[in-house]
């Protein structure tokens, strides 16, 4: 059945033509990038990919691609070879939903045909949530590691290997100062020289795991392990787990209007941003943490906005101080330069970015401060209940 | 790019089988009984755009494969039997095998042809 003579109208015919010409081009922009890239649908399912993708996950065809759930064209891992599931937070895709994000991830194909499983690549996995197209649309990027890049994860490959084999001889060093500390009676110079090198060696254990902690952020082998609960749990938890000697110096305030919201949490992660704060805030010669749970401007985060609390100022008239600053200036995000000054706060602000938030710092001159911060801001996406 | 003069003429002499043409546009011009047959479609079909038998999904990426098409003169769907979904006339879907052919013909530039094997219904083979 031919057809008879088909004719368009030329000005149509002419845009047809190059709207097709400026497709083509962009087409071939897309496959000509040595990056793979998928456009994944709200289902999980593959609605566009460049030739890269279809390369590595469609035998060389972009038909066999499009059309598929995620899940059944690769797997992803952590670096450590955990699976990354959809049901993780963790996930791209999950991740995509708080904004753009990458992470280093192993990427593994399935062969469809064989119902295999092929080599494991490691990529720079970039996501990017896109909203314009009447729907909800997430964009997956996967580049391989530049040399830079490799170079700087072998860098903090060696810094992790290092921090581990530290913490062995720094354990047996503790252990056997304080044995002499408990076994032997010396004399009053040698007894104080023996309690600074108890306290210089725990302060090394705690710098060393620090640096563990951020090493293992950067290398992404950190175990997360997020949980969805009411913030106030995660709170409680943390404060259930203080010495009964120091809760008293922790004073936690919640706006009972948030009390019941809900967050992605790590409860280890938390505990060790709050008692990071917690140790630093008396290091520093505050009496402890002021906790205050708050709505936040930006909606769908709520903010905990923790407070070192000076012996000058009670604690409800430093909320109250803290309140109104709240209310004419918003915090501002804490930047890399303050990092390097305190591995404390570095660590602090990674976690906290690990779980999705954002460590926020206020500054004014006031006597007691930590590294010139007089309170700092935690804030975290609010989630719906499970 | 990989393409057998008169390949079109091969495919459409395969009588048993559905068979669709489309020109360097991508607008249908010629299919045989049999595809009208199975997958229930009449001549207004002719003229229109050949992504009215793919499904949704793959629409964008027929246009942007025949769009790159026009630049390269290279596509990887052609001279392989790919399994699709075919889209009838009613809007139901008939799993089929499509093996593509390209050819250019020095006066009316590039044609394609297709070959459809339903895969399931009554005409499934």
């Amino acid at each position: 059945m031919p057809a008879e003579g088909f004719e368009p109208h030329p000005e149509t015919s002419a845009l047809v033509k190059q709207l097709r010409q400026s497709l083509g081009l962009l087409r071939v922009a897309f496959d000509a990038t040595g990056e793979a890239m998928l456009i994944v649908d709200s289902g999980h399912q593959v609605r566009w990919v460049n030739q890269t993708a279809a390369d590595l996950w469609g035998g060389g065809l972009p038909l066999r691609v499009v059309g598929k759930p995620l899940e059944a064209l690769l797997r992803l891992r952590h670096l450590d070879q955990r699976l990354l599931t959809l049901s993780d937070p963790q996930h791209p895709l999950n991740q995509a939903r708080l904004g753009e994000g990458q992470a280093s991830l192993l990427v593994q194909a399935i062969v469809a045909l064989a119902g295999d499983e092929s080599d494991v690549l490691q990529r720079m996995v970039s996501w990017r949530p896109i909203s314009e197209l009447g729907g909800v649309f997430t964009l997956l990027t996967f580049r391989d590691l530049e040399p830079l890049e490799k170079s700087l994860q072998q860098q903090r490959a060696f810094i992790n290997t290092l921090a581990h084999e530290l913490r062995t001889p720094l354990a047996i060093l503790t252990g056997s100062l304080r044995r002499l500390e408990r076994k032997s009676d010396l004399a009053q110079p040698l007894d104080r020289a023996l309690g600074d090198a108890i306290d210089e060696t725990k302060r090394m254990a705690a710098l060393v795991d620090k640096l563990l902690i951020l090493s293992e952020l950067d290398t992404d082998h950190f175990h997360w392990n997020l949980k969805r609960a009411p913030l106030r749990d995660f709170l409680d938890r943390w404060l259930h787990s203080l010495e009964p000697d120091k809760r008293p110096s922790v004073s936690l305030q919640i706006n009972e209007s948030i009390s019941t919201c809900w967050v992605d949490l790590d409860q280890v992660a938390l505990t060790r941003i709050l008692n990071t704060l917690f140790e630093n805030s008396l290091i520093d010669g505050s009496e402890g943490l002021v906790l205050c749970v708050d709505e936040c401007r930006s909606s769908g985060f709520v903010d905990v906005v923790v407070g070192f609390n000076s012996a000058e100022m009670a604690g409800n008239q430093q909320l109250s101080r803290q309140g109104s600053r709240f209310s004419s200036d918003e915090p501002e995000q804490a930047q890399g330069d303050w990092n390097a000054s305190n591995l404390g706060f570095s660590v602090v602000n990674n976690l906290v970015a690990g779980m999705g938030g954002m460590l926020l710092s206020n500054s004014t001159p006031m006597e007691t401060s930590i590294n010139g911060y007089d309170s700092v801001t935690l804030r975290f996406p609010v989630v719906a209940p499970d | 790019m990989d393409w057998t003069p008169g390949a079109v003429a091969a495919l459409r002499e395969r009588f048993d089988l559905p068979f669709v043409r489309a020109d360097r546009e991508g607008l249908v011009v010629e299919f045989n009984d049999r595809f009208g047959t199975i997958y229930g479609w009449d001549s207004s079909l002719l003229g229109e755009t050949l992504g009215m038998i793919l499904p949704e999904e793959f629409r964008e990426l027929h246009h942007a494969g025949f769009a790159r098409f026009q630049i390269t003169e290279s596509s990887q769907v052609v001279n392989h039997p790919l399994e699709l979904a075919t889209i009838c006339a009613d809007g139901s879907v008939i799993r089929s095998e499509h093996f593509i052919v390209a050819e250019k013909d020095s006066k009316e530039g590039w044609s394609f042809a297709a070959t459809l094997r339903p895969l399931e219904g009554p005409h499934a083979c």
